[in-house]
C-alpha cells in the first residue's frame, strides 16, 4: 500500500485533519531532542533538563507572539484542541450556568457540551445558514441572566466558513461573559489576536496549520479568567512545589501535570517558527489563491455541488463538495485510487455542521489545503474531479 | 526560563543551578547571581512581572539566609 503510493506522487489534501508534509526543521528538531536533550523538562537542575525546559518555554513564547498573548505562562499545553476545549468547558462551567454555541461545531465542542447538559448546564445552539454563516446578533439574542460562556469554532472543519469571532467577542465583553474559541482549523492559517478579537480562551492544536506533530496543542487562558477558579482535568507532578501534596495554583503548572510531550513540543516550536517566518497573512493569501481557483472550476461542473460561503473572504482553504450521484466515500476512493489525491469523506466528526448544511447523514468530500500545496496539484485535482463527474 | 532570558538579555551574569538542598527538596532550578548585580536584576524581573518565589543570600559559611 505504502509502496504503491510512492510510485505516483501523492497529492495530500487532508490537511484539515493533519497537515503533511511538515516544514523542514520539524523532524530535525525532534530528532535533536531525542539525541541530544531527551530529559524531563523542569524536573531537575542538570543541563539536559534545563535545555528541555527551555525548549518548552520557547514554544510557549513563540505561540504568544503568534496569538498576541502578553504573558506566555497563560498558554498551557495539552494533547490537542479537544483536550483544551474539555479543560475550558469542564474547568469553568457549573450546574446552573448557561452556554451558547453554534450549529456548526465539531464534536470536540458538541460532545462535552451534551455531556455537561446532562449535568445541569443549559445549552443554546444558534442556527447557522446553509453556508455555515453565523449572525452575531442571534448570539446576543440568546443571552440570558445565567449565561456564562459563548463557544465558537473560528472556522468550520467542514466548509471552512469563518465565524464572526471578533463581533461575538465584543458582544461577549459587553455582557461580561467568556468567549471560548476553537481554533483547530485556523491557528497558523488565519491571523488571531486574542486581545483584538476579545477571546478569553483559545483552544488550538499543533498538528494542523502550526505544522507540528500530533499530540501537541494548548489552551490560551485570558487574563479575565481567575486560574484559581478553574478546575484542572488532572492533577499530579509538575516539578514545582514538590514538597506539597496539593496541586500548585499558578500558571501554567496548575493545568500541566505529568511529563509533557517534550519531543512533540520541540517539533511544534520548529513548526511555529516556520509560520512566524513566512507570516500568517502570506500563508493565508497563498492558500486562498489556490482554493479559489479550485472552487471556481468545480462550480462550473454541473454534477458538482460546493458547500460553504459565496464570498471567498468568508472562508479558509478548507471546503466540502459532492459529485452527483456518487456518495462521498466513492468519490474519495476514486480520487485516491485513480489520481493519488488524498482527502476525507463523510461527516468529519461534525454531525451538527452537516445537519446545518443539509448533508447529513451522507456527508461530503472535504479538501483541506496547506502552505505546501501547489498550483500543479490544484490542476491535477480539477482534472480528476472533472473525469469522475463525467463518468458519474 | 523567562527570568533567564530577561537577565541574559541585559547582560547580567547568572547561572541556572539546581535548587540547593538546604532551601527546598523541590526538583526545581534556581538562578544564582552576584551580589553586585542583585538590585538591577530584581528590578528588571519586577518590571517584567516575573514572580519570584523566594530570595536567599549565601552567608559566610555557605549557609543560605532567606531575604
Amino acid at each position: 500500500m505504502v509502496k504503491e503510493m510512492k510510485i505516483k506522487k501523492v497529492i495530500y489534501f487532508d490537511n484539515a485533519a493533519t497537515s503533511w508534509p511538515k516544514p523542514p526543521g520539524v523532524k530535525e528538531a525532534m530528532v535533536q531532542f531525542m539525541d541530544e536533550v531527551g530529559a524531563n523538562p523542569g524536573r531537575s537542575g542538570h543541563f539536559r533538563s534545563i535545555e528541555a525546559a527551555r525548549i518548552v518555554f520557547e514554544t510557549r513564547e513563540a505561540l504568544s507572539i503568534l496569538f498576541h498573548v502578553k504573558d506566555s505562562s497563560r498558554i498551557v499545553f495539552t494533547l490537542n484542541a479537544t483536550e483544551s476545549i474539555n479543560l475550558a468547558l469542564k474547568g469553568l462551567l457549573k450546574p446552573g450556568d448557561h452556554v451558547i454555541t453554534s450549529s456548526m461545531e465539531h464534536n470536540s465542542v458538541m460532545r462535552p457540551l451534551r455531556d455537561l447538559e446532562k449535568k445541569g448546564i443549559a445549552l443554546s445552539i444558534v442556527p447557522c445558514s446553509k453556508e455555515g454563516m453565523l449572525d452575531s446578533r442571534e448570539v446576543e439574542g440568546k443571552i440570558q441572566s445565567n449565561t456564562k460562556m459563548v463557544v465558537l469554532n473560528h472556522a468550520s472543519n467542514v466548509t471552512g466558513t469563518l465565524l464572526p469571532v471578533e463581533e461575538v467577542g465584543s458582544i461577549v465583553r459587553k455582557h461580561n461573559l467568556l468567549l471560548l474559541v476553537d481554533a483547530a482549523q485556523t491557528a497558523g492559517a488565519c491571523p488571531i489576536d486574542v486581545e483584538r478579537d476579545g477571546i478569553d480562551l483559545l483552544a488550538f492544536t499543533g498538528h494542523k496549520s502550526l505544522y507540528g506533530p500530533q499530540g501537541t496543542g494548548g489552551l490560551v487562558i485570558g487574563e479575565r479568567i481567575q486560574e484559581k477558579e478553574m478546575i484542572p482535568l488532572k492533577q499530579g507532578g509538575t516539578g514545582s512545589r514538590s514538597e506539597f501534596e496539593e496541586q500548585p495554583d499558578f500558571l501554567p503548572d496548575c493545568f500541566e501535570s505529568g511529563t509533557p510531550n517534550g519531543v512533540g513540543l520541540a517539533g511544534l516550536l520548529a513548526g511555529v517558527q516556520f509560520v512566524l517566518g513566512k507570516g500568517v497573512e502570506q500563508i493565508r493569501q497563498n492558500e486562498m489563491a489556490l482554493v479559489e481557483m479550485l472552487i471556481k472550476c468545480l462550480k462550473e461542473l454541473p454534477q458538482v455541488k460546493v458547500y460553504g460561503p459565496e464570498n471567498q473572504g468568508d472562508r479558509i482553504a478548507t471546503f466540502s463538495f459532492n459529485v452527483a450521484p456518487l456518495p462521498p466515500s466513492e468519490t474519495a476512493s476514486r480520487l485516491e485510487k485513480e489520481f493519488a489525491v488524498l482527502c476525507r469523506p463523510g461527516l468529519h466528526c461534525a454531525p451538527a455542521a452537516h445537519r446545518t448544511l443539509g448533508t447529513f447523514p451522507e456527508g461530503t468530500v472535504r479538501f483541506g489545503l496547506s502552505a505546501f500545496n501547489t498550483e500543479a496539484e490544484i490542476d491535477t485535482a480539477i482534472q480528476a474531479i472533472f473525469q469522475i463527474s463525467k463518468e458519474g | 526560563m523567562r527570568a533567564e532570558k530577561l537577565l541574559k538579555g541585559k547582560g547580567i551574569k547568572i547561572d541556572l543551578v539546581p535548587v540547593p538542598r538546604e532551601i527546598s527538596s523541590d526538583c526545581g532550578v534556581a538562578i544564582e547571581l552576584s551580589v553586585d548585580s542583585e538590585e538591577e536584576a530584581f528590578h528588571l524581573l519586577e518590571e517584567n512581572k516575573v514572580s519570584i518565589l523566594e530570595r536567599y543570600a549565601r552567608g559566610q559559611e555557605g549557609k543560605f539566609e532567606k531575604k
